[in-house]
């Protein structure tokens, strides 16, 4: 509970730090002089063809979410590691080895099968 | 936070002092850079400013603050403001919970009419057990800024460089997390705190049957885990879009990544 305030409270003093440093730029910098030429987005110097939110493809947050679940099942790894010595201490480091490598096979077995159904190619 | 008055109080300004230490350290480490890879590269660097140009950053820092501050006119102006502030804060939080030194110990003294009991004040904002996990926790809440700041300056360089440095923080933290592992399994805990501890002393282990001493090397993970560190380092400089990774801010084709405005 306390490591809870605790970040909580260092979380409010650096926003309210970030947003002093902020508003003492917009106090001690120069007022700016605002123009069309100077608002408009920054592009190659040509007059702004296209507007700023572009059509991302979709396969992109396909491919992200395939990389987020490889990441979830990493972390599945973190409790093994952090007992694996202690199944060692009690004679049955095999048996868990060959647990993670089941759970290992099972992964890259994955892996295999969405390269196998193009599931990371980009067209 | 505490149980009285006098440690709340000492635990907050140690978290302020350890959270600017962090900030006073970014002029040096940027310093470190320029200057080695100026000599890397046979220049000079920054060398004009102070002693071996040790005050540029500093000059930097009040220069930026004496900067006009400017809004792109289709920007969404709040986010705008809000990106960079958003990214101090998984930084800051995942300093806090290193610890910098074994924690001190204060013996009960009488102050002001009152007992205060022993006190032991930890080198760190604050003690987490499971320390390594909320590490790269936080650490990956650092990519909401870099999207927050591409998407809110309305500009397709930033929100293509934005969605390239994200992308590029996810897919490494896959690297930055197995490379965790090894020494999950060497130290058998999450905590910083017991993983130093584990490295005291001098290197000793078992080879072929006795042990081995080493009284000129210390008794550090690196050397049980040589390519957990090498692979840690490498997805480090990924996370956080350096040079030899710098995609997200290839100046060619996205001039300055999510940064342009």
């Amino acid at each position: 509970m306390s490591v809870v305030v605790s970040v909580l409270v260092l979380t409010a003093f650096v926003l309210v730090f970030g947003a002093g440093l902020l508003t003492l730029a917009g106090f001690l910098g120069p007022k700016p002089k605002y123009s069309n030429v100077k608002e408009s987005p920054y592009e190659c110097g040509l007059p702004g063809q296209e507007s700023g939110s572009t059509v991302i493809s979709v396969r992109f947050y396909l491919t992200a979410i395939l990389f987020i679940l490889f990441d979830i099942e990493i972390i599945f790894m973190y409790p093994w590691a952090i007992s694996f010595t202690d199944f060692i201490a009690k004679g049955q480091g095999l048996y868990a080895l060959s647990a993670m490598g089941v759970f290992l096979f099972i992964f890259i077995y994955g892996l295999i099968w969405e390269i196998k159904s193009k599931a990371l190619e980009w067209e | 936070m505490g149980s009285d008055v006098f440690e709340i109080s000492v635990n907050f300004v140690k978290m302020a002092i350890i959270f600017l230490m962090m900030v006073q350290l970014v002029p040096v480490l940027v310093w470190v850079e320029r200057r080695g890879s100026a000599f890397i590269q046979n220049r000079l660097g920054p060398n004009r400013v102070g002693p071996l140009g040790l005050t540029q950053l500093l000059a930097d820092a009040v220069k930026f603050i004496f900067k006009e501050e400017f809004i792109p006119a289709k920007s969404r102006w709040f986010l705008f403001y809000a990106a960079p502030v958003l990214s101090l804060v998984p930084a800051a939080l995942a300093f806090g919970c290193i610890p910098l030194s074994i924690p001190i110990h204060v013996e009960a003294f009488q102050m002001l009419g009152h007992s205060w009991g022993p006190y032991r004040f930890a080198f760190q904002s604050y003690e987490i057990g499971v320390g390594i996990v909320f590490v790269l926790g936080i650490s990956s809440l650092a990519a909401y800024a870099l999207l927050t700041s591409g998407w809110a300056s309305f500009n397709k360089y930033s929100l293509l460089g934005a969605l390239r440095a994200s992308a590029q923080m996810i897919s490494y933290e896959l690297a930055l997390g197995l490379a965790i592992v090894g020494v999950l399994i060497i130290y058998g805990t999450f905590d910083f705190r017991e993983m130093i501890d584990a490295q005291a002393g001098p290197l000793s282990f078992m080879w072929l049957g006795h042990e081995v001493t080493t009284n000129w090397l210390p008794n550090w993970g690196i050397f049980y885990q040589p390519l957990g560190a090498v692979l840690l380092f490498a997805a480090m400089f990924a996370e956080t879009n350096r040079l030899p990774f710098d995609l997200p801010e290839a100046e060619a084709e996205l001039v300055a990544g999510y940064h342009t405005e």
